[in-house]
């Protein structure tokens, strides 16, 4: 498969603008807590089984999902359901059962996009996830990754040149980046 | 294993029979009973999945001493395919390719027979 030069991580955090705009920024991997307007949705990051069989049984497409091996061994058969990516070994990352959904998304979209990625409604309050955030963007310097927001913006990704806070508002500018 | 061709998203190696396995060449020559079985089993896997699969396939040509590759685009005729093995009288290999869209290639896996259906390991 072709690998996409943007791709969208939607977080935790609920955000207003419509799934429907947001696809004008290149598709879109959420975590598995958005089920409404699931048809905008490209994949997937979920490790609940329950989950997994919701997005799977989406009508009229299913929805592909990014799971965990344990899961992806199970459901090898359904042609939706993918296995985590290789992680490589430089990663200063612990990643376990307490690892966010938020920085597994994230961790997917890399295997998936080689230019640009958005992150929108990611939430950085827990430390645990802003610290996997920064090492992941400094990991890969080759890659610009956007910080969506609303008003004030975060000062906490300014020491990492290859990433950038944008206003919601400021959104559009993105489209000819 | 190598980059997908078009919309092929598993691979299953069907085993030749027993006796037609490990044959060199040279045997094959004189052997034109057991090529002649071989071509008959790669037909009959051929038409069971022109009769069963609802995606593309694909039978490789190229030689193999234990069987031959068989490249289908959906999950549910690779079952299928896994699961009539008595019925129409086939072996699948334990070992199937699946592609991986992060890696951009096949990984290989187990498969395991459980009592909760096919599995892989």
């Amino acid at each position: 498969m072709r690998k996409y030069e943007y791709i969208t991580v939607l977080g935790h955090n609920t955000i207003r603008l419509p799934f429907s705009e947001l696809k004008q920024y290149g598709p879109v991997i959420s975590v598995s807590s958005h089920k409404h307007d699931v048809q905008h949705l490209d994949y997937v990051w979920t490790r609940q089984e329950k989950d997994l069989l919701w997005f799977l049984q989406h009508r009229p497409s299913p929805v592909n999902c990014v799971t965990t091996p344990e899961l992806y061994k199970k459901y090898v058969f359904y042609d939706e359901v993918h296995s985590f990516p290789p992680i490589s070994p430089q990663f200063n990352l612990t990643l376990d059962v307490n690892t966010d959904d938020q920085t597994l998304a994230l961790l997917s979209a890399l295997g998936l996009c080689d230019k640009r990625i958005l992150l929108v409604g990611y939430d950085i309050s827990d430390h645990r996830v802003l610290k996997d955030l920064r090492s992941v963007i400094m990991l890969h310097p080759d890659m610009k990754f956007y910080f969506l927001c609303n008003p004030p913006k975060t000062k906490q990704l300014d020491y990492c040149s290859n990433a950038e806070c944008i206003l919601f508002k400021d959104m559009e500018r993105l489209k000819n980046v | 294993m190598s980059d997908r061709p078009d919309r092929i998203n598993y691979i299953v190696k069907v085993l030749w029979p027993p006796h037609c396995r490990n044959r060199n060449q040279k045997v094959l020559e004189d052997r034109s009973d057991i090529v002649k079985e071989m071509n008959g089993m790669r037909s009959k896997l051929e038409n069971f999945l022109k009769a069963s699969c609802s995606g593309s396939f694909k039978v490789s040509n190229e030689y193999d001493m234990q069987g031959f590759n068989i490249g289908l685009e959906q999950g549910p005729d690779v079952y299928n395919l896994i699961l009539e093995q008595a019925t129409i009288g086939y072996e699948v290999d334990r070992e199937i390719g699946r592609y991986n869209i992060f890696s951009d290639k096949y990984i290989k896996h187990k498969i395991l027979y459980t009592a909760k259906g096919i599995v892989v390991d």
